[in-house]
């Protein structure tokens, strides 16, 4: 789930700003819990494709424009 | 979401009645240890007092561990943030890596630490030498079964493959 060394970066917290959102807020909305909000905001833990879908999907973005994969090297 | 709850709260109700039953056989195990059904004779009075009171110790920690996820239980079934509360807690992806990199390390470390703890006891105890060489077996089967049962799970068969 979170290959190591490979940080994948977010607009999440810039996200939950602009909709006036606590992690809590957006947690509950998407099915998990603030501290894996949390946790993924500051790249401490990369989120599942179900959950990043299921982020993006909330505020009505693509995954590629909530997450940052230019870091992911295609090949490893 | 709402099918998710529902299924998590059929799920509840019957780890009340799993919970009921273990606390019943723990209280009938209790009941047998205290009307000495299975008495302990090792011979020795201090060896016989101190598996005693960890019999003790063991049953009455269970039991409390049990009433407290029954009183949990049946707090969430009775309140609906509560029991969703719950199921986000258990079904946490974040939650679910954790648990999952523990068991793969755990495994590892304990089957080292046995084989140290072999390695010393031999020169002492046979039988306790024994039973930690049974143990690491028993340990390396129950994880070579489970590594193939979830291979199985996630992996097609040949004719799927092409």
């Amino acid at each position: 789930m979170k290959d190591k060394g490979i940080i994948v970066k977010t607009r999440i917290r810039e996200l939950r700003k602009l909709h006036k959102l606590s992690q809590a807020e957006l947690a509950d909305a998407v099915g998990t819990t603030r501290q894996t909000i949390t946790s993924i905001e500051v790249g401490k833990y990369t989120a599942s494709l179900v959950l990043a879908y299921k982020i993006a999907k909330y505020f009505n973005l693509s995954i590629e424009e909530v997450f940052d994969f230019s870091e992911v090297d295609m090949e490893g | 979401m709402t099918k998710q709850i529902d299924k998590m709260r059929m799920d509840i109700e019957s780890r009340i009645k799993r919970t009921i039953g273990i606390v019943s056989g723990l209280l009938a195990l209790f009941f047998c240890y205290q009307s000495n059904i299975f008495p302990i004779e090792l011979g020795d009075e201090r060896a016989n007092s101190y598996v005693s009171g960890f019999q003790i110790g063991i049953y009455i920690t269970l039991m409390l561990l049990y009433l407290a996820k029954l009183a949990k239980y049946r707090r969430a079934l009775k309140d609906e943030a509560l029991l969703k509360q719950l199921y986000y807690q258990e079904n946490d992806e974040r939650v679910v890596y954790v648990n999952q990199q523990v068991g793969k390390s755990a495994m590892s470390i304990n089957t080292v630490i046995l084989l140290f703890a072999a390695l010393v006891a031999g020169y002492y105890n046979i039988t306790v030498f024994v039973t930690i060489l049974v143990i690491i077996f028993v340990e390396n089967i129950i994880q070579f079964i489970l590594e193939k049962y979830y291979t199985n799970r996630v992996s097609v068969g040949k004719t799927e493959e092409e």
